[in-house]
């Protein structure tokens, strides 16, 4: 039963480190004619990667930069029921995230998080640091043809910032269900209050049998 | 009586008119870059640079820039200025820039200048925090041809990476003296003469009462 507790929670995909890795810009990238966003990785981390998605001056209002799976990119996730990835927002500025996923008909995409900015590298989980939640109940898991994770602000963000730096992260724990410990504990504790039950029963049926007994004599 | 009066008078006026020539000539021999100037700065020195750097955003305070680095670890560098600047700098002694930091972390600045025979001046690199600008001077007497200046840059650096992984530096190239000056800017000097002049001139007035 524990095992069967612990497999049910596991019912959520998420892209790996070296698919972190090889995520790629969305579009032509920044140039003086358009509003296009470029987006560069910048450094690796434990579990992922560091990138940074920037406008130049002559972007304004709402935009937006994307990565990408590269284009061989495929997956069958039908064991599955949701995509889950991290994300940390490593900027000073705050910006909204958000992740999508195509199966070959439909684009499925997790709500927009606005994450706030840090300083000196302190991440607040649930303000500069949340997981991006996909639905995928609905979707053909066996054609996943993209993901993709798109950055937007309403620039210049603060009156001058067009840079956004950001994490994304392998997803470790379900954001849905209790925690492993904690039901495991719970499940536990439920076998051994039906043991100690059971005991106390039969401790109590053999001390009546005995009284009785003993009376009969 | 009145006639002594009047030339002390007199001689008063002119050695303020002197004296407030000669503070105005002091100050001016300070050139900051203007507006436009700056506009045109962008990322040179492409052979020996380790980042990359862009303009993403202009005001009239200046231009904010961005300086990322990729895959890098440790010490790593990158210039931004202006080649073939061709500025005359001729009647001025020294050169000021105030940059100011909006990035997460703390980076490392400094600036350079180069005159047509090659000749280069640096200022110290300054570590600048987050949210902080500085003011650096630049002594340009050591140029022999300030009549012709060829290039004007800035170095931006750091121990890459930084806290949090940081390899992206986010930082302004100010007009004037920035947001926080750090030298007293001409038109209060005037005002703090002119009034240690009346107060002297007070003074006088009720001595001689």
């Amino acid at each position: 039963m524990l095992l069967i507790s612990a497999s049910a929670r596991a019912n959520f995909i998420t892209l790996a480190t070296p698919e972190i890795r090889s995520l790629e810009q969305v579009g032509p990238g920044v140039s003086m004619s358009t509003n296009n966003a470029s987006s560069v990785l910048t450094n690796y981390t434990l579990n992922g990667a560091t990138f940074l998605t920037f406008w130049l001056f002559n972007s304004d209002g709402n935009s937006e930069g994307s990565i990408q799976t590269p284009e061989n990119w495929s997956a069958n996730w039908e064991e599955f029921d949701s995509f889950q990835q991290q994300i940390i927002n490593r900027d000073e500025s705050p910006w909204s995230f958000k992740a999508s996923i195509f199966d070959g008909n439909s684009i499925y995409e997790s709500e927009t998080l606005l994450l706030e900015g840090i300083r000196e590298g302190q991440i607040i989980p649930g303000v500069s640091e949340e997981t991006l939640y996909v639905d995928l109940s609905t979707a053909n898991k066996s054609t996943i043809e993209w993901v993709r994770f798109s950055v937007s602000g309403d620039l210049p963000v603060n009156n001058y910032d067009r840079v956004a730096e950001y994490e994304m992260l392998v997803q470790f724990g379900d954001i849905n269900e209790v925690p492993l410990p904690a039901s495991a504990f719970l499940f536990a504790s439920a076998l051994a209050m039906m043991v100690v039950r059971k005991k106390s029963l039969n401790y109590m049926h053999s001390t009546e049998s005995m009284s009785s007994y003993e009376a009969r004599l | 009586m009145l006639l002594k009066n009047l030339y002390k008078k007199y001689l008063l006026i002119i050695f303020s008119l002197f004296s407030i020539f000669f503070s105005y000539q002091s100050n001016a021999s300070t050139v900051f870059l203007s507006l436009d100037q700056i506009t045109e700065f962008e990322q040179i020195h492409l052979s020996n640079t380790d980042g990359f750097s862009y303009a993403t955003h202009q005001n009239e305070n200046g231009v904010v820039f961005l300086t990322y680095f990729v895959l890098q670890s440790g010490q790593a560098s990158a210039d931004v200025g202006k080649e073939n600047a061709l500025y005359d700098w001729s009647d001025f002694d020294t050169y000021n820039q105030s940059i100011y930091n909006y990035d997460e972390n703390a980076w490392t600045f400094s600036i350079s200048v180069a005159d047509i025979d090659g000749n280069v001046v640096n200022s110290d690199p300054v570590s600048i925090l987050p949210d902080e600008n500085n003011i650096f001077t630049l002594d340009l007497l050591s140029l022999t041809s300030r009549d012709i200046i060829d290039e004007v840059w800035v170095t931006v650096s750091g121990d890459i990476p930084l806290p949090g992984n940081d390899a992206v530096s986010e930082w302004e190239l100010s007009f004037g003296l920035g947001s926080a000056g750090a030298e007293v800017p001409l038109p209060p000097t005037l005002i703090l003469y002119l009034l240690g002049m009346s107060s002297i001139l007070i003074a006088s007035r009720c001595k001689n009462t």
